[in-house]
């Protein structure tokens, strides 16, 4: 695919998956525009099983409530699918639609309830409303099912090609050789340290009950934001810099080959941190260059780390040393 | 940083440790600041003797590349510009290995030196 075709592609992922959110946001904006002068204020906005009013809430937050429940998850479907380069999944896409469908013509019914009841204390939501919603929202994923699986391309799942003859260094006889490296990850230092502003914040503001898991939970990620990668006659080791343990170690006779190859967290292993994605898991600290092993289970273990060309030509001289050793 | 020790040559293991080590910070693959290995773990990934790594260590800390610090293992020097002052010390290292194979004595070698300084 050309890189304009790519391009191409991608803002078009971008426009069917931001559609649905935008046009629910559209229409519960105009409705509500356009009945302004009618609605009561508070609005009533939750209603209990016999379909009255028993919760209310101001117009003006009300709007911004409802539009950002709508937006909100539109502009992170989207975001995702845009990043991750990846393709929701037909389903994902219906979903998506499905959500926006239902919840435009949710908040639409309890703006016109209101505006027809003309006080918050009259309005009505009758049964038949959210059943009207649902169906709505069902006939928002099917149009979401038809375009998921209409204009995107199939994402290629070509395997990984084994690469280039793997990379490896001569050890002499009796030769011993060790590789060390440590590796800091800066988006996981900082959703540590987000994590501790957010605690420090909210302790105060609500109590401890929901402050302390998020200030415990800041000096952990900090913790786990980085690694010293070991490349010696055990295998490959990676451990929290400073300390044994915890510690991920491959022995060598599990290790087939290794190279070093530019990985992404996000689109190669879902993620920051320890990630585990069907046939590789590995540590992933930032995005670029990465030692990649293949192991005898026919998956791979992923680090990402500089310098992971000496590593993986050190990697394979010991794995075929203790190899010939073993006579595996 | 990758450290190979070859039992066959005439340098002791702790100095090709340093040599590996002093290496590893010429060329900023470890930054002023960052901790190395510690010697127990270093020793257990080449198998040898934790002295013969403390040896390396020590060396390094010598040329005030490193400190050594009670508790705190070993950690590259912040200040004296380490890789700058690294890749000299491996030029010193060359300028005695040549001067020996030249069958120089130490005095000479000084001398040879002194006029390379008075000359600048």
């Amino acid at each position: 695919m050309t890189r304009t075709g790519a391009r191409a592609h991608a803002v078009r992922r971008l426009l069917i998956a931001l559609a649905p959110h935008a046009l629910a946001c559209a229409v519960f904006l105009a409705v509500f525009m356009a009945r302004r002068d009618q609605l009561p204020d508070p609005l009533a906005t939750h209603f209990a099983g016999a379909g009255h009013a028993d919760g209310f809430t101001t117009a003006g937050a009300f709007l911004y409530q409802g539009l950002a429940l709508m937006a909100v998850p539109g502009v992170l479907l989207a975001a995702l699918a845009y990043a991750l380069d990846a393709r929701p999944g037909r389903a994902a896409t219906a979903v998506g639609y499905g959500v926006a469908g239902f919840l435009g013509s949710m908040l639409t019914s309890v703006v016109l309830g209101n505006a027809h009841a003309g006080s918050a204390e009259r309005a009505h939501l009758a049964l038949w409303e959210p059943a009207a919603a649902l169906a709505v929202g069902a006939a928002a994923g099917a149009v979401g099912w038809l375009l998921a699986g209409r204009g995107l391309p199939p994402r290629d799942e070509a395997p990984v090609p084994p690469g280039p003859a793997a990379p490896s260094l001569t050890l002499g006889k009796g030769e011993s050789a060790a590789w060390t490296r440590s590796v800091a990850s800066r988006p996981l230092r900082i959703a540590g340290l987000a994590l501790l502003a957010a605690g420090g914040a909210l302790v105060p503001l609500v109590g401890w009950g929901a402050g302390v898991s998020l200030f415990a939970g800041g000096p952990l990620v900090l913790l786990l934001s980085g690694a010293r990668v070991t490349v010696d006659r055990h295998g490959l080791t990676a451990n929290v810099p400073g300390l044994p343990r915890p510690r991920l170690r491959i022995p060598l006779a599990r290790i087939e080959t290794a190279t070093s190859r530019h990985v992404d967290p996000l689109r190669d292993l879902g993620g920051w941190g320890y990630r585990a994605v069907p046939g590789r898991s590995g540590l992933a600290f930032r995005s670029g260059e990465a030692l990649v092993a293949r192991l005898t289970t026919g998956s791979e273990f992923v680090i990402t780390v500089d310098d992971a060309a000496t590593a993986a030509a050190l990697l394979n001289a010991l794995a075929d040393r203790d190899h010939a050793e073993t006579g595996a | 940083m990758l450290i190979r020790l070859d039992p066959a040559s005439p340098l002791p293991l702790g100095d090709q440790i340093a040599a590996a080590v002093r290496g590893a910070i010429a060329d900023h693959s470890v930054q002023p600041g960052e901790r190395l290995p510690a010697a127990r773990t270093l020793a257990n990934s080449l198998g040898v003797n934790v002295h013969t790594v403390l040896r390396g260590y020590q060396r390094l800390r010598e040329e005030g590349l490193i400190e050594l610090r009670r508790g705190r293992g070993a950690v590259v020097s912040t200040d004296g510009a380490p890789p700058g002052r690294a890749r000299l010390m491996e030029g010193i290292r060359g300028l005695v290995t040549e001067a020996r194979g030249l069958g120089l004595s130490d005095e000479e070698v000084l001398d040879l030196v002194r006029t390379g300084l008075s000359g600048v």
